[in-house]
């Protein structure tokens, strides 16, 4: 029996859940591969047993056991040059094969990760889970300052992930912080860790990066207002404190914005470059993103 | 325009998010193994401070007698953006304080906030936390061995126990339930049911100098699969116990 058919107990860190590799249903001129890739919460660890060092997915958080189906990746099989060091070990009920083998033919490829019980049916949700904005992840963040190259921003919930909910903590002003420990510990500097309240993920959206046309004509106050809450996407982890962020998508873009500086009511969206108060009828400019 | 300007819009300095649990609160009697005599019992509480990303309270009942107590409060804050360089990694903090009593001196606090956080950078999967720091901190409550004023042996393995427990409780990955064998005054952190060990601390002045360091291992070895068993069932008890709270609240 395959292992992503099977039935799991609640995931704990440290429980085994498959091997890297699994043979599959074999005719008599192909044998099929199942790969098992390590999503959210399970990761790939070296194991011992008999003497052979074998790859197999431990969970690292507690919750549920997922197996999902890679399509795209099985018509394409990626070839990695690590699994074919220890090709053709066969131990126990993990067995590797290495891609010479089964030269790219019927792979098929499981992402396997462990969900949380109040992570399901979450789209955006400020107080569970450790996803870190990375590389192209969806942020919702409020524009702290502006200046003509760029708008500082700060970062306040991934979409369909979620912060953990302390990190908002810092914002308003309760909470510990070790002397010298998290935000200092890099630097070892206690001022520093603890000067700063505002213990958010920072981000900066450059003039470049605000559309897609007409870079160079970009005016960040026609774009954004301290205040702002925008829609942008993570294009580099950035330096030690800045994410590098972009709006240069049609739905990305200021979705909530107050007229006046943040003094008059909340403006709607009327194109992608302007917006309007309902209530007074003046009009502002923003990069919007598109509404839907 | 000023740094602390941006905060201007920011509620009271207590304002908490209005957050409605589908829960209730999750109880869960003491596991206790007190019907077998010359054993440790434990008590564990997960998520008691919530403010903190994750937390876990910890009351050991030690071998030798009843007033052999450990009482250990732990919450983990993070991961949390770091300043100054970039940082691929996350960067591991350990606090240790004693909230009643100061009778540790400050060298072997060091001392034990070194070996915690030499433990738990193998442990935790620091890669998946770019730019951020987590931050441990640990409030021993109680801590007293009879004659002893304090037992610092019972204290770490508590301590490594607590950690572990706090950091599932905050979603944080880690490889492995890590949990710590003491026997003696020698303490051994393992991980991969007893297959590989992060972390070693040999007591001063123990009785067992002489004894064979890998049969004080394998000592460690036999106390480590009772803690982790009980951690273990504790976390996989409080799951299915939400879990099923979580289904009444769908079905009505």
């Amino acid at each position: 029996m395959s292992f992503y058919s099977k039935d799991y107990p609640i995931a704990y860190p440290g429980l085994l859940i498959c091997p890297a590799f699994e043979l599959g249903e074999k005719t008599t001129d192909s044998q099929e591969i199942i790969r098992y890739i390590p999503g959210h919460g399970v990761a790939e660890q070296n194991y011992e047993l008999n003497g052979h060092t074998m790859k197999a997915l431990t969970a690292t958080l507690i919750g549920s056991i997922d197996f999902e189906e890679d399509e795209m990746a099985t018509q394409t099989p990626i070839p990695t040059t690590e699994a074919s060091n220890d090709g053709a070990s066969k131990e126990g009920d993990g067995q590797e094969i290495s891609d010479n083998e089964a030269g790219g033919k019927g792979e098929r490829r499981y992402i396997v990760t462990v969900k949380d019980q109040n992570a399901l049916e979450r789209n955006v949700n400020e107080d569970f889970a450790n996803n870190l904005p990375r590389e192209g992840s969806i942020v919702l963040v409020r524009v702290t300052r502006i200046s003509l190259q760029r708008a500082n921003v700060e970062i306040l919930a991934v979409e369909n992930k979620t912060l953990p909910k302390d990190s908002g903590v810092g914002s308003n002003g309760t909470g510990v912080t070790a002397a010298g420990g998290g935000s200092g510990a890099a630097t070892f500097s206690v001022s520093q860790a603890s000067s700063d309240l505002g213990e958010t993920f920072r981000g900066i959206i450059s003039a470049r990066d605000v559309r897609a046309t007409d870079r160079d004509k970009v005016k960040i106050m026609e774009s954004f207002r301290p205040g702002d809450i925008v829609r942008a996407q993570v294009i580099s982890l950035g330096d030690g404190s800045n994410y590098h962020l972009s709006t240069a998508k049609n739905d990305l873009g200021v979705v909530f914005a107050r007229a006046f500086n943040g003094a008059g009511g909340l403006m709607y969206a009327i194109d992608w470059q302007t917006m309007v108060a309902p209530s007074t009828g003046s009009m502002e400019l923003r990069k919007c993103a598109k509404p839907f | 325009m000023n740094i602390s300007d941006r905060r201007r819009i920011l509620g009271p300095s207590n304002a908490k998010l209005l957050t409605f649990d589908k829960s209730g609160p999750v109880e869960i009697e003491p596991i206790s193994s007190s019907s077998v005599p010359n054993s440790t019992s434990m008590y564990i509480e997960n998520g008691l401070i919530c403010n903190a990303n994750g937390s876990s309270y910890l009351e050991v009942t030690g071998s030798t007698s009843e007033a052999d107590r450990t009482l250990m409060l732990t919450s983990v804050y993070g991961p949390r953006p770091s300043r100054g360089a970039f940082n691929a990694k996350a960067t591991l903090s350990v606090q240790f304080k004693e909230v009643t009593l100061e009778k540790i001196p400050a060298g072997e606090l060091k001392e034990l906030c070194n070996f915690l956080s030499n433990v738990f950078n193998a442990v935790i999967n620091l890669e998946r936390y770019p730019k951020s720091g987590i931050d441990v901190f640990l409030s021993l409550i109680h801590s007293s061995n009879g004659s002893q004023l304090y037992e610092l042996e019972s204290i770490i393995s508590t301590c490594v126990n607590g950690i572990t427990l706090a950091l599932i409780d905050a979603g944080i990955e880690i490889f492995d339930t890590v949990s710590a064998g003491i026997y003696e005054k020698h303490i051994v952190a393992f991980v991969k049911n007893g297959t590989e060990i992060v972390g070693f601390w040999k007591g001063k002045d123990s009785a067992s100098e002489s004894e064979d360091i890998l049969s004080i291992i394998e000592q460690c070895k036999l106390d480590y699969l009772k803690n982790r068993k009980a951690m273990v069932e504790y976390l996989v008890r409080c799951n299915d116990k939400e879990d099923h709270l979580q289904h009444e609240v769908t079905k009505q």
